[in-house]
């Protein structure tokens, strides 16, 4: 490991969530940054301006995705509920699994996880509201 | 120059990165000559999958990996 710094992915996930409220400019670097891998002297030549100023737009964006994410936290709220869901799906495949592997089957006990796992879907995409 | 990147694909919230090789001077429009490799660090632990024979051929061939690439070449045990 070399001292440098390395780039924090994570910020690309705050930027799906807190992005809109960036200014233009600010979310494209940042975008060229975590989201193409380029170089802060390759975005300064995209944008024409110098590598300090590419350095100075990332941390300034990258302490209003923090704040952002402190105030409101809703990448921290996202993964739990995503963990919950995919927690929550395995469980009910279990116990159809169980069920199916009964000598009768009980197909009340089919018919109702189905419809868990249809509402576990319906949660899944609900949890991709745009921006805020 | 020729570099190997990352790029990201996957949905909004749930990044997922090609290792690609690219030339620098098309960083703007996504143009890349050859794919690698993926990263995926959605998974626990974070999954790493790369292509060693490729991976070693460009770099032998001087192909610059960026820094983020670089750990993960070192995770992948090609560096």
């Amino acid at each position: 490991m070399a001292g440098k710094p390395q780039k924090n992915l994570g910020y690309s996930i705050l930027l799906d969530f807190y992005g809109p409220v960036l200014t233009e400019k600010q979310r494209a670097i940042l975008t060229e940054y975590y989201d193409e891998d380029l170089s802060l002297a390759e975005i300064a030549e995209n944008f024409g301006i110098t590598r300090q100023g590419v350095r100075d737009a990332i941390k300034h964006g990258e302490a209003a995705l923090d704040e952002l994410e402190a105030k409101l936290g809703n990448a921290r709220r996202h993964t739990a509920a995503q963990a919950d869901l995919t927690r929550l799906r395995q469980l009910i495949m279990e116990i159809r699994c169980c069920n199916s592997g009964l000598f009768t089957p009980v197909p009340r006990i089919h018919t109702d996880t189905d419809e868990m796992l249809q509402i576990v879907a319906r949660l899944d995409t609900q949890e991709e509201p745009d921006g805020l | 120059m020729v570099k190997i990147r990352l790029r990201r694909m996957g949905a909004k919230k749930a990044p997922f990165y090609r290792v690609v090789v690219a030339d620098s001077r098309f960083a703007r429009d996504g143009r890349f000559i050859e794919e690698i490799g993926y990263y995926d660090p959605t998974k626990e632990p974070s999954v790493v999958q790369i292509d060693a024979d490729k991976a070693k051929q460009w770099l032998a061939n001087g192909a610059q990996p960026t820094d983020t690439v670089r750990e993960l070449l070192k995770k992948a045990s090609v560096l």
